[in-house]
């Protein structure tokens, strides 16, 4: 019984060791080659050891790649999508939790439906009705097509917050004269606000990593949001590869301090997303 | 300050029927208890009276007024639920404050932002401020004003939320089971404490409850009500001393009042089950009855001086022993499971009795303090109300 | 027994929640309905432009021949975009792309992710800070997790290629031999997604019952019949959620196969996805594009529906639909 106990000990270290190894390794080697000449690289070959010394090069290895100007760009596209995504998903939310009309199934169902259309299928026809209404190569087409994708998970996530409420603290302010916009503002709106940041930061980053659409509606590099700057490299050799990766690493750093912070609510929120629907 | 009235209310989700065809008539400053097992329909009533369930057919008056489509605050009522239904996210003082600061709320302040500001500026206007500590100090809660409702216990959530119902001194209360997320003792408590309340505010109350000790310790008038169906109207005193047919009959009271298989021929009262006689002369017609007697007014007699019947159960309460009896000789495993409604009875005697189960005692009923039943319909043939009246 | 009568009514007292959930339903029938249809109008209104607008003109653009300079200019070609799509082996190769591409990636992800988890339940000192590194990879945009990977697998620079060179294995053309081009995306997928099916399922572990453990060990059972019998049916509900959300999902992505091969090599990787977006944006053919699209979509959604279709079974088997 003893040596099988440490048998089962040794194989979950083992493998628990690879896993690790496995997820932090090309996190670690973005870091590396951050910190690497391209003489290196290319030639005498890239250390494993990362020279960390090197640490304080950095903001001269920006300098050539525009990546705040385009940092800038994903942040308008990322926080307008957000706002515009929240505002529709809490009135739909409340709708769909509190309200009983028909048709209510049908509209759950295509709000549930975008999760299951891939972005690709609906870039062809929205980059036709873009063209129509001039909305192509502008930051505002972006926020408009992020949305339509994040605006119905926010909103599945704050449905199943409000659900939780019990209905009588809404009824209680309306005996004490409370109008139903006052209930929602006053009363459901304060009560689910963590759900409603859960919401806020997945869409947030929705919006920040978005390539597709940026990629196909974009053609001006002064507002390619950072997704698509950065994309730009591929194939091209004449940036220094440690500049790349160091904007890379400048754009993965929000999004991965962030998810941590609210890594719970975002994991139970995608999921109520799918199954709620 | 209203009158209730009720004309022909009916209730109904689709086609399932809650409340059918409601009619009474319920004066100012009463303290009324709907009364009834759960799913009787008395939460409806009680939410249709709020405007928080829209009514069906009929017609609901305040005053003579027609209320029926008036949004809750314009009927100024106060509504304490079951469940309390706090603000979580506003302190004690913010809860209290919340009717007083929507009174005063204009349309435009709902803009965001401001919304929030406004509230923050009315709460500080000196006659919100005044009344809410006026109401706190009153219900004991000066101290814990700055508490949010999750750091509350059961008995201090339930004063705030009478706090909050009181601070705008509304003309009708509605409760809706208040007590019944309360430890017994408390409950016993804040019984006390709601008629306290009703005695010094002296509006209308409403009170929904399903526990018969509520109903008959607080209220002037009680509505029993079955399956959305009112089975009585009366003072707690009409309701237990003459119910107006077994439900009721059956449904108040610990133990209820025991109905018993009589048949009276030209004036003699027969137990069926017992096949014995009464030998007190009886009124009744010839026929088959239900005779309901209180436990209270049964008493042990001699043998042979009264009817015979078998012990099944005791229960020793303290200053008082409940015995369970049956006119029919049980078998052993009747008297080790409970017995039906029918051919069990109950006896309460004050003191302390020693008596063995299957063992044959005499009971002595007395049946001119027995309300009659028909036994077909159920339906109380009122012949001993009168003379019961008296003897309260 | 006299006293049962107070606690009887207790108990009818506390079954009381379902005729509630029927009065709160009904409830907001009647005076409410318009105020629901207010609430509702935003995001509805915002996806029948933006998302049933497109949609409709996608299926029309597919019986068309509109190129991508001007969409609105085709003219109607009936079927012909479908017909010769089912007749091109372009378009099976593509289609068995994706299939190849989504079963390998959600086994494996899978796979990775629930045994990650079920090591990480377990307690032990650091528990916090593996978790959050293991959870890293997911947060990291996929536009710079290609970067970091396109260098890993660089054929002559990459750390993959000077180990097994090293090792005297050679260099492999990870992204540019055919025979290694799927293997490289999606081991990279599975780097990316594997966390978010560890976080789901450690959420469901550790929503497992306490009191089972405590049976079981009472029972005497090991912990490998421990898991097969306890664990494992409890978990299950989570992982038919969670594989179809990483099928949906795998079917959908984009970023990480166009910018590592870009539907190469020698269209290995080409799933429907890259395969539309090539159509559309390098040969311009916008109607042929939609086509392809329709047809994805109808794949896409046949996998839901057998999906609910098998859920609602087994919520019936259980009895808890």
């Amino acid at each position: 019984m003893k040596t099988r106990r440490v048998a089962v000990r040794a194989l979950t270290f083992t493998s628990l060791s690879i896993t690790l190894v496995f997820a932090a390794f090309p996190v670690y080697w973005m870091i590396n080659t951050m910190l690497a000449t391209d003489s290196e690289l290319y030639q005498s070959g890239q250390s494993f050891w990362a020279h960390l010394e090197r640490f304080g090069t950095i903001p001269f290895l920006l300098n050539d790649v525009p990546i705040f100007k385009w940092l800038t760009n994903s942040s308008i596209i990322a926080f307008g999508s957000t706002f515009l995504s929240l505002l529709l998903a809490l009135l739909g939310a409340y709708a769909l939790s509190r309200f009983r009309f028909h048709g209510k199934g049908l509209a759950g169902f295509l709000l549930f439906s975008t999760q299951m259309l891939p972005e690709a299928f609906l870039v062809v026809p929205l980059f036709a009705l873009f063209g129509s209404l001039g909305l192509l190569n502008g930051l505002l087409g972006l926020v408009i097509a992020n949305t339509t994708f994040t605006m119905p998970v926010a909103l599945f996530i704050m449905k199943s917050a409000i659900d939780k409420i019990p209905y009588e603290i809404e009824e209680s302010a309306r005996i004490d004269g409370c109008p139903r916009y006052g209930q929602l503002s006053m009363i459901v709106l304060p009560l689910i606000l963590p759900s409603v940041a859960a919401a806020a930061v997945i869409s947030f980053f929705d919006g920040w990593n978005e390539f597709l659409f940026a990629n196909t509606f974009i053609s001006d590099s002064e507002i390619w949001p950072a997704s698509v700057g950065l994309a730009s490299f591929i194939g091209q050799y004449s940036t220094p590869l440690g500049s790349v990766m160091t904007a890379a690493f400048l754009f993965t750093l929000p999004a991965v301090i962030f998810f941590l912070i609210v890594q719970r609510q975002i994991v139970s929120g995608l999921t109520a997303g799918a199954v709620k629907g | 300050m209203p009158s209730i009235t009720f004309k022909n209310l009916s209730k109904s989700y689709g086609s399932t029927p809650i409340i059918r065809e409601f009619t009474a008539d319920i004066d100012d400053k009463e303290f009324l208890v709907l009364l009834g097992p759960s799913g009787c329909g008395k939460s409806t009533m009680l939410r249709m009276i709020a405007g928080l369930t829209d009514i069906t057919s009929g017609e609901l008056l305040f005053d003579g007024e027609l209320v029926n489509t008036l949004e809750p605050r314009a009927r100024n009522v106060a509504f304490v639920f079951q469940s309390y239904a706090l603000y979580p996210h506003m302190t004690v003082q913010e809860n209290i404050a919340f009717p007083l600061i929507m009174d005063r709320f204009k349309g435009w302040y709902h803009i965001p932002i401001l919304n929030s500001i406004m509230r923050r500026v009315l709460a500080n206007s000196p006659d919100v401020r005044d009344r809410v500590t006026e109401v706190a100090e009153m219900l004991e809660l000066r101290e814990l004003m700055k508490r949010r409702p999750k750091t509350l216990s059961g008995g201090q959530r339930q004063r705030v939320a009478v706090a909050r119902a009181l601070v705008r001194d509304p003309s009708l209360y509605l409760l809706d089971e208040p007590l019944s997320n309360l430890d017994a003792k408390l409950r016993t408590q804040m019984r006390g404490e709601i008629s306290a309340l009703f005695r010094r505010v002296s509006k209308s109350f409403v009170y929904v409850t399903h526990d018969q000790v509520e109903a008959m310790t607080m209220a002037t008038r009680i509505i029993v009500l079955n399956h959305g169906e009112v089975q009585q109207i009366g003072t707690p005193n009409e309701i237990y001393n003459s119910p107006s047919n077994t439900f009721v009959a059956s449904f108040i009271g610990a133990p209820a009042m025991n109905l018993i298989p009589v048949t009276v021929s030209s004036g003699r009262t027969v137990i069926r089950d017992g096949s014995q006689a009464i030998s007190v002369r009886c009124e009744q017609p010839d026929g088959d009855y239900l005779l309901g007697i209180r436990p209270e007014v049964i008493a042990l007699a001699d043998a042979g001086t009264a009817s015979e019947a078998y012990v099944t159960s005791l229960e020793h309460l303290g200053g008082e022993t409940v015995i369970g009896f049956q006119f029919k000789k049980p078998s052993q495993s009747n008297l080790l499971a409970a017995t039906a409604v029918y051919s069990n009875h109950y006896a309460r005697i004050p003191g302390r009795i020693e008596l063995k189960p299957g063992s044959v005692q005499d009971f002595d009923i007395n049946i001119t303090a027995g309300v009659w039943f028909d036994e077909k319909t159920g339906q109380a043939l009122n012949v001993n109300s009168e003379e019961l009246q008296r003897k309260e | 027994m006299p006293v049962l009568v107070e606690d009887e009514k207790d108990v009818v007292h506390n079954s009381k929640s379902s005729p509630r959930k029927n009065r709160l339903k009904s409830h907001s029938r009647g005076f409410s309905r318009w105020a629901g249809y207010l609430f509702i109008a935003p995001a509805i209104i915002y996806l029948a432009i933006f998302l049933l607008v497109p949609f409709a003109r996608g299926i029309q653009l597919s019986f068309t021949d509109s190129v991508l300079v001007n969409p609105s200019g085709g003219s109607f070609v009936g079927i012909e975009n479908y017909a010769n799509l089912v007749t091109s082996a372009r378009f099976w190769n593509s289609l068995g792309a994706t299939l190849t591409y989504t079963a390998t990636t959600v086994f494996f992800s899978m796979f990775v992710g629930t045994t990650t988890a079920i090591l990480v339940n377990r307690k032990f000192r650091g528990r916090t800070i593996v978790r959050a590194i293991l959870t890293f990879p997911y947060a990291m945009p996929s536009v710079a997790v290609t970067l970091v990977f396109i260098w890993i697998y660089n054929q002559s620079g990459g750390i993959l290629n000077r180990t097994t060179g090293a090792l005297g294995l050679g260099e492999v053309g990870w992204l540019t031999d055919p025979s290694f081009g799927m293997f490289s995306v999606v081991a990279t997928t599975v780097w990316k997604v594997f966390p978010f099916v560890m976080l789901v399922m450690l959420a469901a572990l550790q929503s497992v019952p306490e009191e089972l453990f405590e049976a079981a060990r009472v029972d005497g059972a090991d912990s490998l019949s421990t898991f097969r019998s306890i664990v494992l049916p409890h978990l299950m509900p989570t992982i038919r959620v969670v594989a179809l959300l990483m099928t949906i999902w795998s079917i959908r992505r984009f970023e990480i196969i166009f910018l590592l091969t870009g539907g190469g090599p020698v269209e290995k990787t080409n799933t429907l996805v890259i395969n539309i977006y090539q159509r559309a944006f390098s040969e311009q053919q916008l109607g042929a594009a939609a086509a392809i699209a329709v047809l994805g979509l109808i794949l896409s959604l046949a996998v839901t529906v057998v999906f609910f279709l098998a859920e609602r079974r087994e919520n019936v088997k259980e009895g808890t639909s």
